[in-house]
């Protein structure tokens, strides 16, 4: 019969070998060295590290009581009737309205921001343009600058047309 | 065996158990009472356990191994991590605090699964049951824990002849 293993060694420690097993082997062991040594020295090897091991351990133990009940999740039959509702009637409607409000002043924002920008470019475009032609029909530039002043207060949000300067200057 | 008598037979045990793996009193409550919340909501679902002990020593492992992970250290930082945990061990202080330092450094070196693996051994699990903790053949435990026994004896040994 071969040898036993350092596998077999230590579940033969651990008294972990099947009763088939141990009687197949105690034969061998009773009277072979070197398996004998391999299951001391596995012996002594768990026995040491047992005991080094046991160096890790706590010096006292304070557990409480285990307070399980307090501990267990409510169940939402458990959960009064009322707050239920009153749960629902917040958990639906709030987050509608917050994605409605939203979106709504998102749109608000792009809507006015969009619009604001456009109408001060176009002011700001009359008004040169203004300027320009007017100063360059007219001598007087105190007029002129007067007369675009005016005109950047009447001028139409749609783009401006070169000929209504044109005319509104003389 | 109700939710009462199996807390009183382990949950000492339970603590040990992740006290020495985590190397914090603190975590190692907490994971005690993680484990037995489990349980308890568990049983309280009717679910029949049929091994208990091993059920337990699962979870904690299962709990232990997540919390290792969670702590995102390489093996070098957790054995400097367990061995600055030995200094303010007031046992080390009593005892040997080298020689504390040199057994958890020694078994932070062995891979995850080892390291759990002796320590059930420590706590006297068949390896019915540490296979059931572990994942691990039934047939396999034999040869992984001779091995990770060796190893740990001669790293030990080797840390107490410097």
């Amino acid at each position: 019969m071969r040898c036993i293993t350092r596998e077999t060694a230590q579940a033969w420690v651990d008294g972990e070998i099947s009763e088939k097993t141990r009687k197949k082997l105690e034969p061998h062991l009773s009277h072979c060295p070197i398996c004998q040594e391999r299951v001391k020295d596995q012996e002594k090897e768990s026995e040491q590290i047992l005991e080094k091991l046991s160096k890790l351990d706590p010096e006292e133990i304070r557990l409480g009581e285990f307070k399980g009940e307090c501990l267990r999740p409510i169940r939402n039959d458990q959960v009064p009737f009322r707050r239920r509702m009153w749960s629902a009637s917040i958990r639906i409607p709030v987050p509608i309205a917050a994605v409605v409000g939203i979106i709504f002043l998102g749109l608000s924002i792009n809507f006015l921001g969009l619009g604001l920008k456009k109408d001060s470019g176009y002011q700001s475009s009359l008004s040169s343009r203004a300027k320009t032609t007017l100063f360059l029909s007219t001598a007087d530039s105190t007029q002129a600058i007067d007369l675009a002043i005016d005109l950047s207060g009447y001028v139409p949000i749609s783009k401006p047309n070169a000929l209504f300067f044109k005319e509104a200057v003389k | 065996m109700n939710f009462q008598a199996l807390y009183e037979t382990y949950s000492k045990p339970i603590y040990r158990f992740a006290y020495r793996l985590l190397g914090d009193d603190e975590e190692a409550k907490d994971l005690t009472q993680d484990t037995f919340l489990i349980l308890h909501r568990n049983m309280d679902s009717g679910s029949r356990i049929e091994r208990p002990k091993a059920w337990i020593y699962t979870v904690a492992a299962n709990l232990c191994r997540d919390r290792l992970r969670r702590r995102k250290k390489s093996l070098e930082i957790m054995a400097d991590f367990l061995a600055e945990q030995s200094r303010s061990d007031p046992k080390a202080d009593a005892l040997s605090r080298e020689d504390v330092g040199i057994v958890r450094r020694s078994l932070a070196k062995l891979p995850e699964r080892d390291r759990v693996l002796v320590l059930l051994y420590q706590d006297e699990l068949t390896y019915a049951e540490m296979a059931d903790a572990t994942g691990i053949k039934k047939q396999s435990i034999g040869k992984i824990l001779s091995r990770a026994i060796k190893k740990l004896v001669t790293t030990i040994n080797a840390g107490e002849s410097r």
